[in-house]
């Protein structure tokens, strides 16, 4: 019963609504899933963005996913026969690997304020500061959207970046997340000094002693070093940042000792980069035939939209992603936790039974915490 | 016989011939190349021959000063050797061969002045001789540490490199550009570069150890044994993986690092020095996943770890 109404409603949004395709539509792999699995069948093929449409009118399927990758015949089976012809980069940024504190309350899988921006906060962080300042991309090729879940995905779509191969696409990961980082490269001897990056440089070397200035201010400097070494550093505050601000890093005594500092810029580093997951969560970066969802389509998993959108800080996906109405419909929930639609929070509930607007008993439903009665 | 073109004076536009000379690879040498002409004679196929041997063979191609100051027949040798190299037939001899001569250039590049340096460059697309635009720096950067993107300089689309680190970068690139464009696709080999390629393979080193195809090994193990049999370069996390799953299985080092001797670029010390780092560190098993996503995983067995693969010895 749940799953008819589910889908009645998702069908009846795709009458009205237009999601334009990505570009490139015809050479992508398109998937689609249902009530019980994200992805029920893959290997389709559409020619062009109007037959894509008129099919997800016909079926209304509850998960849209395509290929990031290009093919010469995106039907074709096995993989090797379909010809990879290049892919998008992609990336994606999931509330729950960034281990946010509302989890206790809420649990995994669920939503809040406070995780959905965590997740923003991390995904401006990737585009502005690695993907356009570092990686210099041109932002006109940087298309993001809401997952229709928790959290945000950035697709690089850009000639130059479709033929990165799976490794290739593995060292820009490492390089986002700080992974394989190594003081060595960065900490030197000369003239019997020991120098280091400084605040101004470029790369992960200023990222590093902004970092490290960063957690000198903000006492959190035992995220990273032992107790007794981070108190010393507090105590001469002044000094140590003075040093570092100028890339003279003997003020911070690490000179004598560097080797056993090896692990301490592994830990900044993984402060410091882009939490991405670990690597099957990165799977949908650099392996380059996996299936991501289609921006502006629903999310079988709240009936939410994977809404595009070009001003990420403006942007609250419990508001602006919300397609359906406010017609009440009779629920029976046993329980769940609270959350905000529009402006109005609601929850959380225990043996609850009642009328709640349309748009909240589908996030509820899709969910599996609500039955119809 | 003549097989196409003869050599005509150079013109102004090409960067000199010794230039040429030293980067028969180069856009440069092959617009010369094109322009000019070249007759088989026996002279040139000898010293094709002669270079196509020295770096299946010796694994070294002599630099021009130690061999001949002909630079235009330096360049057609180039050609001469190319056409050799892929009659042989065997990718160990092109992976020979394409690292034989990145290593020559290499070696040229290190004693190489600004200006020359700068013209190689731009013939791979970098246009300034201190960053590297970073997907073409990603196509060609080694996979060592030092190289990591993670570790370099990396701002506004450029990665920061020291001369040292471009040229180590260029031989890279050089590598794969003569790699990638072998074999040659030839419709009427001449007999005199048939017969030079027999020659080289049948000097070729065989494998030194028989490696056995059973069925009791995991098919992404027994995949990249079979490619290394067959003298094909494996990547380095193919490498990595193969040496932790020998050693779990109970191969000795020393077995190990023979099994090696087949690829393209072995240095029995380096690689001595590598199996021996993974067994001191004691690395565990990757799982199959982390397997699959180097894109190594080559049947999908069901199970979690390439060490719980029980064969299919029985039964089958």
């Amino acid at each position: 019963m749940e799953e008819g109404f589910v889908r009645a409603r998702f069908s009846n949004y795709y009458s009205r609504a237009y999601p334009s395709p990505p570009p490139s539509a015809s050479s992508r792999e398109w998937g689609f899933g249902g009530w019980e699995k994200k992805i029920e069948s893959r290997h389709s093929r559409f020619n062009s963005g109007e037959e894509l449409v008129a099919y997800l009118r016909r079926n209304a399927p509850l998960y849209v996913s395509y290929s990031s990758a290009y093919y010469e015949f995106p039907d074709a089976r096995p993989m090797e026969r379909k010809n990879w012809l290049g892919a998008d980069l992609i990336f994606d940024i999931d509330a729950d690997q960034l281990n946010p504190p509302c989890i206790e309350k809420h649990g995994k899988g669920w939503v809040c304020d406070t995780c959905l921006g965590m997740a923003k906060n991390e995904t401006i962080k990737l585009v502005e500061e690695f993907l356009l300042g570092e990686f210099g991309f041109n932002r006109d090729n940087l298309h993001l959207n809401f997952s229709g879940n928790r959290g945000y995905h950035i697709h690089v779509i850009d000639d130059e970046v479709k033929p990165l191969t799976s490794p290739q696409r593995r060292e820009i990961t490492d390089y986002i997340t700080g992974k394989g980082l190594e003081g060595k490269y960065f900490f030197f001897e000369r003239g019997g000094r020991w120098e280091g990056p400084k605040k101004s440089d470029s790369g992960w070397g200023g990222r590093l002693a902004r970092g490290f200035i960063e957690m000198v201010k903000g006492k959190k400097l035992e995220r990273i070093l032992k107790p007794s070494t981070s108190k010393r550093f507090y105590k001469n505050e002044s000094e140590v940042i003075a040093g570092v601000e100028r890339g003279n890093w003997d003020v911070v005594g690490l000179g004598s000792s560097h080797k056993s500092y090896e692990d301490t810029w592994e830990r900044l580093g993984q402060e410091l980069g882009v939490k991405l997951g670990d690597n099957i969560d990165q799977n949908v970066t650099f392996d380059t035939s996996k299936l991501i969802r289609m921006p502006d389509s629903l999310h079988g998993e709240t009936g939410l939209l994977a809404k595009r959108t070009s001003s990420l800080e403006k942007f609250d996906p419990l508001k602006d992603s919300v397609v359906f109405g406010k017609s009440p419909i009779k629920l029976k929930i046993e329980k769940a936790p609270e959350i905000r639609i529009w402006d109005e929070t609601f929850g959380p509930y225990e043996n609850f039974e009642g009328e709640l607007p349309e748009a909240v008993a589908v996030y509820l439903i899709c969910k599996r915490r609500a039955k119809l009665v | 016989m003549k097989v196409g073109y003869i050599f005509v004076s150079p013109q102004n536009h090409f960067m000199d011939l010794s230039f040429n000379a030293r980067y028969p690879f180069s856009k440069s040498a092959r617009e010369y190349a094109e322009n000019a002409g070249l007759e088989l004679d026996f002279g040139l196929v000898e010293k094709g021959k002669r270079r196509a041997e020295d770096a299946v063979l010796r694994k070294r191609i002599p630099s021009i000063a130690d061999s001949s100051f002909d630079l235009e027949s330096e360049i057609a040798s180039y050609a001469i050797a190319r056409m050799i190299v892929s009659q042989i037939g065997m990718g160990q001899a092109i992976e020979s061969y394409a690292i034989a001569e990145a290593k020559r250039a290499s070696s040229y590049l290190k004693s190489e002045g600004d200006e020359s340096l700068k013209a190689l460059a731009k013939d791979f697309g970098v246009d300034s001789e201190n960053a590297i635009p970073v997907l073409k720096y990603l196509s060609y950067s080694p996979r060592e540490s030092p190289y990591k993107l993670v570790n370099m300089k990396l701002a506004d689309g450029k990665v920061s490199v020291s001369k040292g680190q471009l040229i180590r970068v260029l031989e890279e690139a050089i590598r794969l550009r003569i790699s990638g464009s072998l074999p040659l696709k030839i419709e009427r080999v001449p007999p005199e570069i048939k017969k030079a390629a027999e020659d080289i393979r049948s000097q070729m080193p065989k494998p030194e150890v028989k490696i056995v195809v059973s069925g009791d090994r995991p098919p992404c193990v027994q995949h990249l044994l079979e490619k290394l049999a067959r003298g094909e370069n494996l990547p380095h996390a193919a490498r990595w993986t193969l040496t932790i799953y020998l050693l779990k299985a109970g191969m000795k080092e020393g077995e190990i690092v023979k099994l090696f001797s087949t690829s393209p670029d072995y240095s029995e010390s380096i690689t001595r020095y590598q199996v021996g780092y993974i067994l001191k560190k004691g690395y565990s098993m990757p799982s199959c996943r982390l397997i699959d996503s180097h894109g190594l995983c080559v049947y999908k067995c069901g199970i979690r770890s390439p060490l719980s693969y029980r064969g299919t010895k029985t039964g089958r």
